[in-house]
């Protein structure tokens, strides 16, 4: 497999604090990455940097073998980012978010049109394709809010915990589209705070905690850390061992 | 990929009632307001009869030679020129029912008005101007090798101004015409129904991870609310035309007027924007700012008295649309077209250029 985005030494500080420290990650090709961390961990701003939403206080990031920033013109295209609020307006129809969203990455005319009816199909809204936005339950703005991503068909998908607040059902179905994407020939970067959801869906799985990287590797590999015998352990015991149970946003 | 974003940002603000309010009912109701209140006092205007004024001639001066073309020219307009070689002219004024009282001098003439008959006043000023400009056009005809009796060579030097001289006008044409102008100037409140709603979905991440420029965001912007509050404003006048049957003289030019006085105070309020980053401080402050130009530049006083100096009318962008707007509607041509669409015109240029290089500099220290 050949790595598709890689950071180096990736620092972000605010005031002299750093939020994300010396960050070295390499994902590569074709997996689902998953990023754990407790609150405050760093796992936004690390996705806004490599977004290019933030610029980094130091360290570049690679993207497709180019540095990012400097090649952002060709290389944006290629990525798709699922915010975490979600980014969609809610006096436009389904289609005309997509649509707007979609139109972006300069897809035009008859191409767009099945950019859209292909966006919505994928995230089982095609029937509410003429209703507004705001008219939706939590489950379908989530939804919607994937189909607005993935209009121009990206190599890469980030997604910032895409199933906060929504019902099993929406889960699950946001859950399998991750998979099928995946095996699209999409890579993911899944970022979560359920262990469960990462420890079923993602081939590697990195945490991060004061903005430092602490371990990284399949969910087994992550496991022997902590216990030898992996089956007595679960991924969210391990997750609390290394990063502590102190509360974080106090 | 801006034609989509235009689009879009157009449904957003015509999907908001407070567009539609603002755009189509806020003019047709403020102007119709103004219109009857003013109908009646504006008719005044129009109402001036046949008055007379006073003259005195110091000896020697140029005038001497142009007065009888000059007194000539001022029956034409209705007014009689008499001449007093002695007295106060305000002694004058008082004591002979007089609307206005001219003293010629060799350094050029003063011009005596009253308060109570400030039209009259406007009128006599107007009629020298034109009676000068006459006198002047005879000289310089004499100078060329035909010399006309009462036109020397010395009035070719009179010293010639133009006076504020403001045309009769309906107050339906007046205040239809100049409530579009003010609601044009301030179309960032329409903007604000998409701008508020990108606001707090953060609809700006999925701008930044796309890398579409600034600049076409920017031309988004501007293009999507100019043309939502033409829609409206259309609207408006369609309305206003209609009902109180107001005259636009030349309708292309007026629309372009309109348009061009649109995308140059947006410009200004895109700027703003850019420079506070938030919707509700964007609308307060420039609400203020159009608020004062409209209050500088005509917008709600009562026309012909108008109290605001020279000056302030100078720096209010509004000013020079109303005024050319009205002088079209009225008089059919005017003097402010182009100095109208050249304000509008650099306003937009040197604002557009000012929230690219803000944005420029704010996405370099993202």
């Amino acid at each position: 497999m050949s790595t598709i985005l890689k950071t180096n030494e990736l620092t972000k500080r605010y005031s002299g604090t750093a939020v994300v420290d010396d960050l070295n990650l390499e994902i590569q090709k074709g997996e689902i990455f998953g990023l754990l961390g407790p609150n405050g961990a760093g796992k936004s701003t690390t996705m806004n940097m490599i977004c290019n939403i933030v610029k980094p206080s130091f360290g570049s990031v690679e993207f497709m073998g180019k540095d990012f920033r400097k090649n952002r013109k060709e290389l944006s295209r290629h990525l798709g980012f699922i915010p975490q609020d979600l980014a969609i307006h809610g006096n436009l129809k389904a289609w005309e978010n997509v649509e707007l969203f979609t139109s972006l990455y300069g897809i035009r005319g008859a191409e767009l049109k099945k950019r859209i009816d292909e966006s919505l199909e994928y995230v089982g809204l095609s029937e509410r394709r003429n209703d507004y936005a705001k008219t939706f339950s939590g489950g379908m703005k989530r939804r919607l809010n994937i189909a607005c991503a993935i209009g121009h068909h990206p190599d890469l998908l980030i997604f910032d915990e895409p199933t906060v607040g929504i019902d099993p059902q929406s889960r699950n179905f946001i859950l399998e589209k991750i998979k099928e994407s995946n095996r699209n020939g999409a890579t993911v970067i899944y970022t979560s705070h359920y262990m469960e959801e990462v420890e079923a869906i993602c081939t590697r799985i990195a945490i991060m905690d004061n903005g430092k990287l602490i371990a990284c590797g399949t969910a087994e590999e992550l496991k022997k850390l902590v216990v030898d015998d992996i089956s007595k352990v679960t991924l969210e015991e391990v997750f609390l061992t290394l990063t502590g149970k102190k509360l974080r946003d106090l | 990929m801006i034609f989509y974003m235009i689009k879009n940002n157009i449904k957003l603000m015509l999907r908001s009632p407070l567009t539609i309010l603002i755009y189509v009912l806020g003019p047709t109701l403020v102007a119709s307001i103004l219109i009857s209140a003013f109908n009646s006092f504006m008719k005044s205007y129009e109402g001036v009869d046949k008055f007379k004024a006073a003259y005195r001639l110091e000896e020697g001066c140029d005038f001497e030679k142009s007065i009888e073309l000059i007194k000539e020219n001022f029956e034409k307009n209705g007014i009689t020129l008499l001449e007093y070689k002695e007295g106060d002219p305000e002694e004058l004024i008082r004591k002979n029912d007089l609307a206005g009282f001219v003293d010629f001098s060799k350094d050029g003439y003063t011009v005596y008005e009253i308060k109570d008959s400030k039209l009259q006043g406007y009128i006599l000023e107007y009629s020298l101007t034109q009676a000068f400009e006459e006198a002047t056009d005879t000289a310089y005809l004499s100078a060329l090798g035909t010399p006309l009796e009462g036109a020397g060579e010395e009035s070719a030097k009179i010293h010639t101004e133009h006076p504020e001289f403001v045309p009769a006008i309906d107050s339906a044409d007046y205040y239809g015409i100049i409530e579009i102008v003010y609601f044009a100037s301030f179309s960032i409140v329409c903007g604000a129904a998409f701008l508020s709603q990108e606001k707090k979905n953060r609809i700006e991440r999925r701008f930044m991870v796309s890398n579409i420029s600034n600049t076409k965001i920017y031309l988004a912007k501007l293009l999507s609310v100019t043309g939502a509050v033409s829609v409206g404003l259309l609207l408006s006048v369609i309305i206003l035309v209609a009902f109180s049957g107001v005259k636009w003289g030349d309708p292309v030019l007026s629309a372009v007027i309109i348009l061009m006085l649109i995308f140059g105070t947006l410009a200004m309020e895109l700027m703003v924007y850019s420079l506070t980053d938030s919707v509700a401080a964007t609308v307060i402050i420039t609400f203020t700012i159009i608020w004062l130009m409209g209050f500088f530049g005509g917008s709600f006083e009562t026309y012909m008295f108008s109290s605001h100096s020279r000056l302030l009318k100078n720096l209010s962008p509004i000013y020079y649309a109303n005024r050319s707007l009205v002088e079209l509607s009225c008089m059919g041509h005017s003097d402010y077209i182009v100095r109208s669409l050249g304000i509008s015109a650099s306003m937009c240029v040197v604002f557009t250029a000012l929230t690219v290089f803000i944005g420029k500099v704010r996405s370099e220290k993202a």
